[in-house]
């Protein structure tokens, strides 16, 4: 009876455990031959000419992270649906250096199957962009969007902290970083700091809204901007956001996925995931409430120093 | 020509004072200015958030060396509140505010050596300096530097409740002031108590004041706190009030 009891016990497990397996993305397993040297810091191949076994550091560049792959939205791709089937053997050819990569667009344009990310239009207000003014064809969407790593954050995240970290990391890789910068760019690397000395705390800001949110036009259709607009024409007045009509009601904090969270009534404002924004946050009734208030102490001063002129004229 | 004139602010005072009251005038306006948006045209932003930052610091400073004056030189004795009979005190000085004084009464508590102020000063100024002030200092100094404010209170933004008392307080803080700067002009004439805080010599005119402090003198064992809050009475004339 015991034994029957701890068979099923077992059984049971077995199968939460399979569901659990189920439940988990696993990586195609195609693609354990190429992560077998390109998920790790060094690698080992068996070199023909000195008939050795060898071991090399792998170019960091190269190296994917499985996790964060797994956790991307292109998790169950194999290595070989985007790079060539000739990775396969090593040492790699030397040509495949030369192979061209496929763009968001190769795969995504035109297609129904994804016409709610509108990637087409995306690729329309992209080739508006200083980026793709500037950068010319070298500025593919992968300079900005990890197809490894890439998830859909502002369309799903319900934290603006998650948003806005995820969004200005793209930006922040490069201009931040002289080396990566010149990839795209024969222009000189504006020091980002200096750049933007004129704002005032301006580590805090990073923190609480996106570049875009600045460096963009306000764009309804799109859930997120892509014309970078040219220096000159970025956000650069404060009252743009620190207003009771701030403009990021239509930028940052326009997405269906951060209003649900909100809740209504009077302290609806303090309960919301969104910033302390001074200037933007203005609770009605408060302003009501000081306004009477306001109103009410002059009406009375004004009526206590009349009744004052007037007993004093009549008592002369 | 007074009858009498009292040394009520020295120095020190007078300098805080003023220094208090224009640095509170521009922390009003640059408030305004920031919180309901109305900059751009005639004043930066920026320009507004840097002064109403420079303004805090030089106003929570000179809130410091008020606070230690007070008690270094007794001047606090004038902010005591005496609970008892209290909301009578308060009532009287009220009547005489809102109709008293028109109908030519004298004021109930009128300035002596020993009482500065009258109940309705006494408790505002107690709120104002000691309640008020050193919570706008502290919610000002986190807004400064947000990172010392707790980030979330329950389901609430730390910053945004640290903003909304910040603003609500500040609101008070400009009502007081109207408050203030009209009652200052209910003096022997309108502009004696503004001449007061400028040379320090509060002026006492026609009033039974005088007397007053001349029946305190002779009663030694009269309680100080009552002798402060004791309204006046009698039949003499009415005079204005300091």
């Amino acid at each position: 009876m015991l034994n029957l009891k701890l068979k099923l016990t077992c059984l049971a497990v077995g199968f939460t455990a399979m569901a659990a397996l189920a439940e988990e993305p696993l990586m195609r397993e195609e693609n354990h031959l190429c992560l077998r040297c390109h998920a790790d810091q060094t690698y080992s191949f068996f070199n023909e000419w000195t008939q050795k076994e060898e071991r090399r550091i792998m170019n960091p560049f190269h190296i994917i992270d499985t996790n964060l792959y797994l956790s991307g939205v292109h998790k169950s791709f194999s290595c070989i649906d985007c790079h060539s089937m000739d990775y396969e053997t090593y040492p790699h050819a030397r040509e495949l250096k030369l192979e061209p990569l496929a763009t968001c667009i190769d795969c995504h344009g035109g297609d129904d199957t994804y016409a709610q990310y509108h990637f087409d239009q995306i690729d329309a207000d992209f080739a508006r962009s200083v980026h793709a003014v500037k950068g010319g064809e070298h500025f593919t969407c992968g300079k900005c969007h990890n197809q490894h790593y890439y998830k859909v954050i502002a369309r799903n995240s319900t934290h603006i902290s998650d948003i806005v970290s995820a969004d200005n990391q793209m930006c922040l890789s490069c201009h931040t970083n002289a080396v990566r910068y010149r990839l795209t760019s024969v222009h000189e690397y504006p020091d980002f700091s200096t750049v933007h000395a004129w704002l005032p705390n301006h580590e805090l800001h990073f923190r609480s809204v996106r570049c875009i949110d600045c460096h963009t036009s306000v764009e309804d259709s799109l859930m997120v901007p892509h014309n970078i607009l040219p220096r000159e024409n970025a956000v650069k007045n404060c009252s743009e956001c620190h207003s009771a009509n701030s403009m990021l009601q239509a930028t940052l904090y326009k997405y269906e996925n951060l209003q649900a969270r909100e809740t209504s009534g009077l302290l609806s404002a303090i309960k919301q995931e969104r910033p302390y924004i001074i200037g933007a946050n203005q609770v009605p009734l408060f302003k009501i409430l000081s306004v009477s208030i306001l109103l009410a102490t002059l009406a009375g001063i004004v009526i206590h120093a009349l009744l004052r002129v007037f007993i004093r004229k009549k008592s002369e | 020509m007074p009858l009498k004139r009292v040394y009520f602010y020295p120095l020190w005072l007078r300098i805080w004072h003023w220094v208090n009251g224009a640095g509170i005038i521009i922390l009003i306006a640059t408030g305004f200015i920031m919180h309901w948006g109305i900059h751009g045209s005639f004043i930066d932003f920026n320009f507004a958030v840097t002064l109403h930052n420079i303004t805090g610091i030089v106003v929570a400073i000179s809130y410091f060396f008020f606070f230690i004056g007070s008690f270094l030189f007794y001047n606090s004795r004038y902010y005591r509140i005496r609970l008892r009979g209290w909301q009578t005190r308060i009532y009287k000085q009220a009547q005489y505010y809102l109709y008293g004084m028109f109908k030519g009464e004298k004021p109930p508590f009128p300035p002596t050596e020993r009482r500065k102020f009258n109940p309705l000063q006494k408790t505002s100024y107690f709120y104002t300096m000691f309640l008020i002030l050193p919570l706008i200092v502290f919610t000002g100094i986190g807004l400064m530097y947000p990172e010392l404010i707790i980030d979330r209170v329950y389901r609430y933004n730390g910053v945004f409740l640290t903003a909304m008392v910040h603003a609500a307080l500040g609101f008070l803080l400009f009502v007081f002031l109207l408050i203030h700067i009209y009652a200052s002009t209910i003096g022997y004439d309108p502009l004696a108590n503004f001449r007061s805080m400028i040379n320090g010599w509060h002026e006492i005119h026609d009033h039974p004041v005088l007397k007053e402090e001349k029946d305190e003198d002779e009663d030694e064992d009269e309680d100080e706190d009552e002798a402060e809050d004791r309204p006046v009475t009698g039949n003499t004339p009415a005079a204005p009030e300091g």
